[in-house]
């Protein structure tokens, strides 16, 4: 494909892009990628050589090792990986080094193109205490809470006493850090302080290397409404409505919407002017999300800002019909937003379920195993963002985040209404997932109802859906499948079948077999 | 044949009666219990699935086998069951003797020391999780020791027989 005109013209151009990630973000960059005529570069470890991303590459790199930390987590194995391929410019994806200053500094310091927010930037955001005081002299509004600072061998009980005696109970304690529910701890009583901040400054260092925790207010009942903000290279900021991201399991994210239930046009405006502010105190660039806590009473509080693209970044290109990956290529080519605040419109109601390998009848523990069958659903408003097909295998190495079923539809009850029949139609063998119990929470009267707070989950039992066939129905089917001699047709050894082809009775497949 | 699901204790036990390409259930027993069904199945040649009709209503099920499991999506529900005998069948044979498949009850011992058997004859009975199994002469020899008597309780992967080939 020839490069967009856009690119050519632009201040910056660059010609190839390495995708310094795997799954379904690095297929979802690619695809982005090669849409607008640029090489796109793709790297795999030893422990990935099949990775569906591979296919979407025009050129492929193996990092030698099995470990993350020699190879998807290491700056310099990636700068060499693009020196080698050629690469002009490294998309990070999210998660992996996405949020590490030192990695997008040494990204620009070897030439390269950075599409990613400036290093200061994700420095500023990544330390909790220096992004809540920088909120704070934004006039953004934060959650009230306090630093403390303890020295090695120093009783950490006066300090933490008097922070919360001004914050009050319940409080949490926050790695500075952190992030992913690491080295945060909540605390309901004051005779727990001393041993609660132990654990949780014994684990932010195990994390982050970084022992520091402060002080917050715990809310009870609000919910996480997340800004989605975009910046460029002139100084210009808009924001791109917001998603309600409150349907959570130990701070991560189940199902998520845009727009909220809960924001009306004004708080919108209210809280999307709070994210352009904290996006210009940063002097951020590029496509950032700005996280809030949204109370019973409609006050918000900074949370933090993610410096990168979000995983649930699909459900607002759809209500705004903007393409965010195209947007990131575009700035980091210097090239200034092509629509103002007013040009941003809200259409419709979208949904994302994130389909995660764990089983629900063990307390969700991750479940792995061949990927012996994936059907996805297709229809109006129907997408699938997806890092597996059948061949595929679910192990230990990787996320559990396997695929994302996002809709479109004209309300929230038909967006609701669509999401579940989607799931219904996503069929995955060979490994136990969530898609059920997706669909349980979308029929719940809280969800279908005013929406759900961020506690909604926890203390739920992970309910087992009811088991609607008739009585022997599925062990029938089995005895029928074994006689019929039905393991023949479906049940191919793994390995051994064509990993490109999609369908059973893909006509390439033959093609394929004939003429290696 | 006999399966087990995933998230039941029961065992499952099925024989249909097949006449070309349709199938009809001959016996169906949940433990110790006789279950009537009226489901029949239709095998699909040409696109190697089966149908399910239950009472007028058909039903398409997706169904993949994966290792010595089935799992079956039926009404956008998805289940695994796997055949029960399996287990016992190569803990038998990796230890050369034969080994409790489950924690159980002796109910009957069918053979004496010394005494010669052919590949595949009953020596047995266990009971366990409410449900019977007979353990086989995994192949010919003769009975060099029984370790249990009936009424014995037995714990999971005990050797209950050894067999001198």
């Amino acid at each position: 494909m020839r490069p967009t005109a856009w690119m050519t013209n632009s201040p910056k151009p660059y010609e190839s892009v390495l995708v310094a990630n795997r799954g379904e973000i690095a297929v979802r960059i690619l695809k982005a990628v090669r849409e607008c005529g640029l090489r796109g570069i793709a790297i795999h470890n030893d422990l990935d050589r099949d990775g569906m991303h591979l296919e979407y590459a025009d050129s492929v790199d193996h990092l030698r090792g099995e470990d993350l930390s020699s190879t998807y987590l290491s700056p310099e194995a990636i700068i060499n990986s693009a020196r080698r391929t050629g690469a002009d410019a490294i998309h990070p994806g999210y998660g992996f080094l996405s949020e590490r200053a030192d990695f997008a500094k040494s990204v620009l310091e070897s030439g390269l193109v950075w599409i990613g927010p400036p290093p200061e930037a994700i420095r500023l955001m990544g330390d909790k205490i220096r992004a809540r005081e920088s909120m704070i002299k934004a006039q953004v509004p934060v959650i009230p809470g306090r630093s403390i600072s303890i020295s090695d061998g120093e009783d950490p009980l006066p300090q933490l006493a008097a922070a919360a005696a001004e914050v009050g109970y319940p409080l949490l304690l926050k790695a500075s850090a952190g992030g992913g529910g690491k080295g945060m701890r909540v605390v309901n009583e004051p005779k727990l302080l001393r041993t609660e901040y132990q654990a949780a400054s014994r684990e932010a260092t195990a994390a982050f290397g970084n022992g520091t925790v402060y002080v917050e207010s715990l809310l009870r009942g609000a919910r996480h409404i997340e800004i989605q903000i975009f910046a460029d290279s002139h100084g210009n900021v808009i924001h791109l409505n917001e998603r309600d991201c409150s349907l959570q399991r130990r701070h991560q994210k189940v199902i998520e919407e845009a727009p909220s239930p809960a924001v009306d046009p004004e708080l919108r405006e209210k809280m999307g002017d709070a994210a352009i502010q904290a996006a210009r105190a940063v002097n951020y660039e590029g496509a950032g999300t700005v996280e809030f806590l949204l109370s019973s009473q409609k006050e918000f509080y900074f949370l933090e800002m993610n410096t990168r693209l979000q995983v649930e970044h699909p459900v607002t290109e759809l209500v705004t019909g903007l393409d965010l990956v195209h947007m990131q290529l575009m700035t980091a080519a210097g090239i200034e937003l092509q629509l103002s605040q007013d040009e941003v419109s809200l259409s419709g109601h979208a949904m994302e379920a994130r389909i995660y390998a764990e089983d629900p009848s063990t307390g969700f523990l991750p479940s792995i195993g061949p990927i012996a069958r994936f059907d996805t659903p297709v229809g109006p408003g129907v997408r699938v963002d997806s890092g597996i097909r059948k061949g595929d295998e679910v192990t230990t190495s990787f996320d559990p985040m396997l695929a994302k079923i996002i809709v479109h539809a004209p309300d929230r009850n038909s967006a609701i209404q669509r999401l579940d029949h989607a799931l219904s139609e996503t069929i995955l063998h060979g490994v136990k997932s969530n898609i059920e119990f997706c669909r349980e929470i979308l029929n719940t009267e809280t969800f279908r109802g005013p929406g759900v707070t961020t506690d909604y989950l926890e203390g739920r039992p992970s309910t087992q859906s009811q088991n609607k066939t008739p009585p022997g129905l599925i062990e029938i089917i089995a005895t029928a499948a074994e006689k019929f001699g039905l393991n023949k047709s479906t049940g191919t050894p793994l390995g051994n079948q064509d990993k490109h082809s999609g369908h059973e009775h893909d006509p390439f497949t033959t093609l394929a077999k004939r003429f290696p | 044949m006999k399966w087990k699901s995933d998230n039941s204790d029961k065992v499952w036990s099925v024989r249909l009666l097949i006449e070309g390409e349709q199938a009809s259930v001959a016996h169906l027993k949940c433990g110790d219990e006789t279950i009537q069904s009226d489901v029949t199945i239709t095998f699909d040649k040409q696109s190697g699935s089966i149908y399910v009709n239950d009472d007028g209503k058909k039903l398409n099920p997706k169904i993949t086998k994966v290792g010595d499991s089935w799992w079956v999506t039926v009404s956008s529900q998805t289940f695994v069951v796997t055949e029960a005998l399996h287990n016992s069948k190569s803990t038998t044979e990796d230890q050369g003797g034969l080994t409790a498949p489950m924690p159980g009850i002796v109910r009957q011992v069918n053979v004496d020391t010394g005494q010669k058997v052919r590949k595949g004859q009953p020596l047995m009975v266990l009971e366990a999780m409410k449900m019977e199994h007979q353990i086989i002469a995994p192949q010919a020899g003769k009975i060099e020791a029984i370790h249990y008597n009936e009424g014995d309780r037995v714990e999971m992967g005990s050797v209950l027989i050894s067999i001198f080939e």
